[in-house]
């Protein structure tokens, strides 16, 4: 046994190129599972760790226009446990990065003693945060990289201009997850925050330990522009809100590796292939079946504990990239959010290596079992093709797309279910490809002998014997080519969808709005003046606004636009009747994910209230929206203001007359607007920026795809290469009967371009089939939104060029090398 | 057999493999050894001169409401509540409800926020309850900003939070209060009202009271030494309406302590006859006496007369140590005061009325009983030591 594992070993370290390959193609699946898991998991830890961060033991934040009155009350009048937080961004002079001035009261918290400033820093540096205004405490990461002392002083940019602070402390942190979310934080006291923010009178939060009877009476009290939210609550929504995303970024992780195993397959049964005559020589020194088997499996065990650790490395290192861009795509889909830790969690190593070392055993069971098959009379024969089962492959692979089907056509909201069920499709597709080569090849070959004469002859045959390894590789092709289009095809038909929904509801030529952090109204004047401006045809107003729905908070839009803008509403479904009439008479329409999250159709009721007043109404239509995968209730501002007697405006639109000039009007628009924190947006850039946002969300879908399709090159270069190992031989007969170097290199570049266009052709419909699933299914319970498919041209063309570019330039090294050989050597080779 | 050992030898290689790589994650994730950086702890809040604030060197008169109120030029400041009070069925009860004011710093107007302070208030409440023998304290701290906390003359009211003292002067005295006092945490609650049975005595010579050798190391200081007291207390859910005598100290000053002094033994004594008894003793560093140690006596009218260091010998009889702290307290006394023919023994209504909080001080309800020339005496009053370690 140990003999044959060494004799086994040194055979594939003979073709180190192999070797390397497979571990390389496992390592970059490895690599991406780990990522997306660490990404993942860092952006779900960030999310306790913000929520700890600010909440401490607070079991309760306040959010919205809080002054400091309200602040006073909760503790004089109510004898609340409260602590107050002003917040906001500022830029440090000297370097000009971002920072996050961050006022606290010290005194404020009932264990501040507890708090690592107090405790660590002690009295004097928190009484001098107190009473010295401008002075800062940071932690020693952040003080390093500023380069500050205890001290010493620096500048922080506002648009008021600079302001001087003056270190007061450095904190050195006592564990890493607080040493993260402090990062760039500057500590101040909150007069300084208030003053040097301009945020006087106010607060950004405050934070508070409640019971659930006093959490009742509190918010019985607020008024209506503060809501109160329970930290867990908030924390668990935010977990929930995003897990679908998650989800979906781990399938197209998995989908990475998924072609790894192919790329294990195939150099797994490529070695056992090679090693024929050892096997044979083996069995007949009494080498049992098992040793044989053992050696494949410890061989690939082997293979998959080097590239798991290698893939460790490279997720670890690739995890920083793609957290980035997670983050970015929570920050614009779901909320502001900055990942303030890096975790490698326990069970991401688990998954790591029970996908590593597992996938690559698993891929190697083939081959073991093709191992079996070899009999000490195997020495007699020089080389054997073992033959294609393509028949029982392609019975197989319509059982498993026929489970992948049963599983998607089940009635339910799973995510996972429905990954599931597009995985078995697709597996079960590849299983069918080797027969679909079988056919396609035949069909080609007429025209491949046409073309190509004598060589074109060779190389049909060439292919359709080696068909069983051929397969593999185009297998791996097409499944990263399928993913490429699927996924290309979906994202296409989203941005379509969102950019057609963006113009048909942005129907207003100016919009503007208050900061969304503050829901401040807009002042009426401001309203009237616009109102007068000549180049003006209508001011629309809006509002919006959280209320609490039937399944907790609920984005309401309460709108008058007036009914030309009301038909850039498009409807999945509606009332038989006319909409426009009923939604002025007081009924809503939601947006899909939001009929789809709390189960709702039309003519249902949906039950809104803000604490005071409480209210149902008809829901008149569903419509189509890709604002938010929360959904929102669309009502009409007369119908709001009826209910829930709020006059805020947090939005007006321009419309302007027909001839008006829109950016000479923007600036009118600027003159006249006087509320603070009001922002100005022509149509143009809201519908660019939201389409910008957009294309920020899909980026980390770009760089997955790119990630499998790296995998799915690797694999090929790798069936490649072996399937010229075993030709050497034959292409060196070739070479000896007159061949010209050109001549072998040709042929193989078209043997391995037919097999770039098989795998694109292959691949195409299940692509297609893959997008509108991706659509249909996993957006729908993913988000709650549908749309359109749409089949860019452009998406398949560049499949197709990309399948037949990969697969040649893959062919052009191992090509070359055997171009390169001397003729006899090869002949004289042993197999 | 081989081929086993070779796969647990797979296996274990994994496994190192898996450990290693895992250590190495550890070895960065490994949570750095807290540290500190920035200037020194001190507790000390409470002395220490600074030019910017004005000192106590000389009586001066006293005028009411205003000097009811906060005193910002001095450093620091309080308004001290202690009492003994009884509910119907004779449980006993001692509270100290107190606000500490100081200035920071004298600075002001920095910024345009009305958060800016230079004051910081501390309020302390301790509730002993002598049937269980539990003491129960709490503390808090605020900004005297922003409607936080803080301390007004006129109408009368202290407080941090929602623990307040308020007031109203009565026509019965100049000075004269009628207050009410609520203070609650989780635990335990007071609610009190309290009236003015006697008038303001001045402590000291016309309420300069000197605490020191050098000038300055002093304070301005009146009592209202018995205030009718009646309410209710709660602890641990039970409320119990309650009456009995409360006893308030106002005292302001900029640098309280001389420097060789280590800390104080604070007496203040209610009796039954309708006099009462306040009486500090300074210790020094070595452990004596300081001669600026002194006290007065209330008669029952309202008349007071100073007792001074010399006439008095205190001797502390029993030391209790803190099983938490470790801090031995003189708990037991006796007072001779041989002009007056009075000979009194002090005893802690219970021995555990240690604050262990931000700061460490004994205060609690004691009994007090003795002979006045041969005629037995008693009462109930408060005690505080301050400054052992």
């Amino acid at each position: 046994m140990k003999l044959l594992l060494l004799a086994w070993i040194r055979e594939s370290l003979r073709r180190p190129i192999l070797l390397i390959l497979s571990m390389l193609g496992v390592a970059l699946g490895v690599a991406t599972v780990v990522a997306i898991d660490i990404a993942n998991e860092s952006a779900r830890r960030s999310f306790i760790a913000a929520n700890e961060a600010v909440a401490g033991t607070a079991t309760h934040r306040l959010d919205g226009m809080i002054t400091d009155e309200l602040y006073t009350r909760l503790r004089l009048e109510h004898g609340l446990q409260a602590t107050p937080v002003v917040e906001g961004g500022v830029r440090m002079r000297k370097t000009d990065e971002k920072a996050t001035l961050y006022g606290v009261d010290l005194l404020a918290e009932q264990n501040f003693q507890s708090n690592p400033i107090w405790n660590s820093l002690g009295m004097d540096v928190a009484t001098e945060l107190i009473s010295q205004p401008f002075t800062i405490i940071l932690t020693e990461d952040t003080a390093t990289e500023l380069d500050l002392k205890v001290g010493e002083t620096f500048f922080v940019s506002m648009p008021a201009g600079d302001v001087e602070m003056t270190v007061a402390g450095i904190l050195v942190p006592s564990n890493p997850l607080q040493a993260q979310s402090l990062r760039s934080v500057l500590i101040t006291d909150i007069a300084t925050a208030q003053h040097t923010l301009g945020m006087v009178g106010r607060l950004s939060s405050i934070q508070l330990t409640l019971d659930q009877a006093e959490a009742t009476s509190l918010s019985s009290i607020l008024p209506d522009n503060v809501r109160l939210e329970s930290n867990t609550d908030r924390l668990n929504t935010r977990i929930s809100v995003t897990r679908a995303f998650q989800i979906n970024l781990n399938a197209l992780g998995l989908l990475s590796l998924l072609v790894a195993m192919f790329l294990i397959y195939n150099t797994t049964v490529f070695m056992v292939m090679r090693r024929r005559r050892l096997i044979g020589i083996a069995r007949c020194m009494g080498a049992l079946r098992g040793s044989v088997i053992s050696c494949v499996l410890i061989e690939a065990a082997i293979i998959g504990c080097i590239a798991t650790v290698a893939g460790f490395v490279l997720g670890t290192q690739l995890s920083n990239f793609l957290l980035a861009l997670v983050e970015r795509s929570i920050d614009s889909l779901y909320f502001p959010f900055e990942a303030s830790v890096r975790v490698v969690a326990p069970q991401t190593i688990a998954t790591g290596v029970a996908l590593g070392v597992c996938a690559t055993i698993l891929s190697a069971i083939p081959a073991a079992r093709e191992a079996l098959q070899v009999s000490p009379v195997h020495l007699t024969h020089s080389s054997q093709i073992v033959p294609t089962r393509t028949f029982s492959l392609t019975v197989a692979g319509v059982a498993v797309a026929g489970m992948g089907t049963v599983a998607l056509l089940v009635e339910s909201r799973s995510v996972v279910l429905g990954f599931a069920g597009i995985f078995l499709v697709i597996v079960g597709y590849m299983l069918t490809v080797p027969f679909l080569i079988a056919s396609v090849e035949r069909f080609l070959r007429p025209a491949v002998k046409k073309f190509f004469g004598v060589q074109g002859i060779l190389v049909a045959r060439a292919f359709s014997v080696s068909l069983n390894k051929t397969s593999i590789a185009i297998v791996a092709l097409s499944l990263a080519i399928s993913a490429t289009v699927g996924m290309g095809v979906m994202i296409g038909s989203f941005r379509v969808a969102v950019d057609e929904w963006l113009g048909s509801r942005l129907t207003g030529d100016i919009y503007v709005t208050t900061s969304s952090e503050l829901r401040q109204s807009l002042r009426e004047a401001d309203i009237d003046r616009l109102e007068s401006l000549s180049e003006v045809d209508l001011i629309g107003v809006a509002r919006w606004v959280r209320l609490r729905g039937p399944r907790g908070e609920t984005r309401v839009f309460a709108v008058d636009y007036g009914q030309e803008s009301f038909n850039g509403f498009e409807f999945k479904e509606k009332i038989s009747g006319d909409l426009w009439t009923e939604f002025e008479a007081g009924s809503v329409i939601v947006s899909e994910p939001y009929a789809y999250k709390n189960q709702l159709a039309v003519n249902d009721n949906l039950a809104l209230s803000n604490g005071d007043r409480s209210v149902e109404l008809p829901i008149a239509g569903i419509y189509y929206d890709y604002s938010s995968d929360q959904g929102v209730v669309t009502m009409h501002r007369e119908t709001y203001l009826k209910h829930f007697n709020d006059s805020t405006i947090t939005t007006a639109a321009v419309f302007a007359s027909a001839n008006a000039n829109v950016d000479r009007l923007a600036d009118k628009v600027r003159d006249a607007v006087e509320t603070e924190e009001a922002r100005i947006w022509r149509n143009r850039e809201l519908h660019e920026t939201s389409l910008a946002v957009f294309d920020q969300t899909f980026a980390i879908t770009g760089v997955l795809r790119t990630l499998a399709m790296i995998v799915a090159l690797i694999a090929v270069l790798s069936a490649l290469a072996t399937l010229q190992i075993e030709r050497e031989r034959e292409l060196a007969v070739l070479r000896a009967t007159g061949f010209t170097t050109f001549g072998i290199w040709r042929s193989a570049s078209v043997e391995t371009g037919i097999m770039g266009l098989l795998a694109a052709i292959i691949s195409l419909p299940i692509g297609v089939v893959m997008a509108w699933l991706l659509i249909w299914v996993i957006n729908q319970r993913s988000f709650g939104w549908t749309m359109q498919l749409q089949l860019d041209p452009v998406t398949l063309v560049q499949a197709v060029a990309l399948a037949f570019v990969a697969a040649t330039l893959a062919g052009i090294i191992p090509a070359w090398r055997l171009a390169k050989r001397v003729p006899a050597r090869s002949l004289q080779s042993l197999d | 057999m081989r081929m086993n050992l070779s796969a647990v030898a797979g296996v274990l290689g994994m496994v190192a493999i898996v450990a290693g790589f895992w250590y190495w994650l550890g070895v960065q994730t490994e949570p750095a050894p807290s540290d500190v950086e920035g200037l020194s702890i001190s507790r000390d809040i409470l002395g220490s001169t600074n030019d910017k604030f004005s000192m106590v060197t000389a009586p001066r008169p006293f005028i009411f409401p205003e000097d009811h109120g906060a005193h910002t030029d001095y450093r620091s400041e309080w308004w001290y509540f202690t009492g003994n009070l009884a509910d119907v069925s004779g449980n006993e009860y001692g509270y100290q409800f107190t606000v500490f004011r100081q200035a920071i710093d004298t600075e002001e107007n920095l910024t345009d926020s009305d958060w800016e302070t230079n004051q910081i208030f501390m309020a302390h409440l301790g509730l002993t309850d002598v049937q269980t023998g539990k003491y129960f304290t709490s503390e808090r701290f605020s900004r005297g900003a922003a409607g936080l906390a803080g301390a007004v003359a006129s109408p009368f009211r202290v407080w941090v939070e929602n623990w307040v003292a308020t007031g109203e002067l009565t026509d019965q005295c100049t000075g004269c209060l009628s207050l009410s006092i609520q203070a609650e945490n989780d635990e335990f609650s007071i609610s009190l009202q309290l009236s003015s049975e006697k008038p303001v005595v001045y402590q000291g010579d016309n309420g300069f009271s000197q605490k020191g050798d050098a000038q300055g190391n002093a304070s301005h200081y009146y009592s209202l030494t018995r205030l009718n007291t009646q309410g209710s207390v709660r602890v641990v859910g039970t409320e119990s309406e309650v009456m009995g005598t409360s006893w308030m100290d106002h005292e302001w000053s900029t640098s309280a302590l001389g420097e060789n002094l280590s800390g104080w033994d604070w007496f203040a004594l209610q009796f039954e006859d309708g006099r009462e008894l306040m009486f500090y003793q300074l210790r020094t560093n070595t452990g004596d006496a300081h001669s600026t140690s002194e006290g007065t006596m209330v008669d029952a009218q309202g008349k007071s007369t100073r007792i001074s260091h010399d006439e008095v010998q205190l001797e502390a009889t029993r030391h209790w140590t803190s099983e938490q702290t470790g801090v031995a307290y003189p708990l037991a006394w006796t007072m001779a005061f041989p002009k007056m023919g009075l000979e009194l023994e002090v005893e802690p209504v219970i021995e555990n009325q240690e604050r262990n909080d931000n700061f460490r001080y004994w205060e609690g309800a004691v009994r007090v009983a003795g002979k006045e020339d041969g005629k037995p005496i008693s009462g109930v009053g408060y005690l505080e030591l301050v400054g052992y370690e």
